[in-house]
């Protein structure tokens, strides 16, 4: 006989990863980031040369959910900025897309909201054992910089730090 | 025989938020306090913060504010598990205008202990400055 003196602790095994964008490559429209030593989840960065870094989903356990947002300096505010997850392997972007308009919809006195493209990447759907996606800016005008420094924006005060989240989802 | 014990399944989303407004928030380091929570507790230590004594989170945090005029008089917060030291994780700005706009969400992955929202850094005008009407915080613990 087996007896168990103590209830059993259950938790859902969700992990999480938080990335810190540092550039941004004008020929691939190809968002970087910043990899970290000890990632929680299974997903990993792979940076592609200069060209972009991937983002490696191994889909047979898990699923994922990611949100990236954008940092972005206009001086100009002279047009609108699109961004969103691209998938590498069906070439195509999934998911929803973040969204900017720096010339109309600049900040007022009220909250101007977060803006963060977003996709959920299903294990249920997955045909390959490891999913690459990467983030992609699909418009931008020519003033539009992505570039980042250790403080956030480059040459920008108070900019903040804009960022790449992996939440995985156990099968 | 056989036996069953008990299981006590636990979420693992949690979150905390303060719905009252705060007065300005022109000082550096302010903690942005919450006081209401859900799946979580209060730190016992510095008031405003979450206590999560034994595991590591994801963390969300962000604030809802009013009364900037410009963008030189709107701040920056940031998530620390600390209530007196700097920002850890990735900061966010509130109601930046005229040359950038970025993502307001504050991101972290904390360690085993307490979270705070805080004020960061001001811009450099005199008019008036920002009050924080509204402070969230939202978060997954994870099992590591």
């Amino acid at each position: 006989m087996t007896y168990l003196t103590s209830s059993i602790d259950s938790r859902t095994a969700l992990k999480s990863d938080v990335y810190y964008q540092v550039d941004y490559n004008t020929t691939y429209q190809a968002i970087y980031y910043a990899n970290i030593s000890t990632p929680n989840t299974q997903a990993t960065l792979q940076a592609v040369g200069a060209n972009f870094v991937n983002i490696r989903l191994p889909m047979t356990t898990s699923s994922y959910y990611l949100e990236a947002s954008v940092g972005v300096r206009d001086f100009n505010r002279n047009g609108t900025t699109e961004w969103q997850f691209f998938d590498a392997d069906t070439v195509q972007y999934i998911g929803q897309s973040g969204f900017m308009n720096t010339n109309t919809s600049f900040g007022t006195s009220a909250r101007q909201g977060r803006r963060v493209a977003r996709a959920l990447v299903l294990s249920s759907e997955a045909t390959l054992s490891v999913k690459t996606v990467r983030v992609r800016v699909q418009t931008k005008p020519s003033s539009y910089s992505f570039q980042q420094d250790s403080s956030g924006l480059s040459s920008v005060s108070y900019g903040g730090a804009a960022s790449l989240r992996i939440i995985e989802i156990p099968n | 025989m056989s036996y069953t014990p008990p299981t006590k399944n636990q979420s693992p989303i949690w979150a905390a938020y303060n719905s009252t407004a705060q007065g300005v928030t022109r000082i550096a380091n302010q903690i942005l306090e919450v006081d209401q929570f859900i799946n979580c507790s209060a730190d016992s230590g510095a008031s405003g913060g979450v206590a999560f004594p034994n595991h590591a989170c994801y963390v969300h945090g962000e604030v809802r504010t009013t009364g900037v005029s410009s963008y030189t008089d709107t701040y920056t917060t940031h998530l620390t598990t600390d209530s007196q030291a700097g920002g850890r994780g990735y900061q966010g700005s509130c109601n930046v205008a005229g040359t950038i706009n970025l993502d307001d969400g504050n991101y972290i992955i904390s360690s085993a202990g307490d979270v705070y929202l805080k004020t960061y850094a001001f811009g450099s005008g005199s008019g008036e400055a920002s009050d924080a009407q509204e402070t969230r915080l939202f978060g997954l613990i994870l099992n590591q």
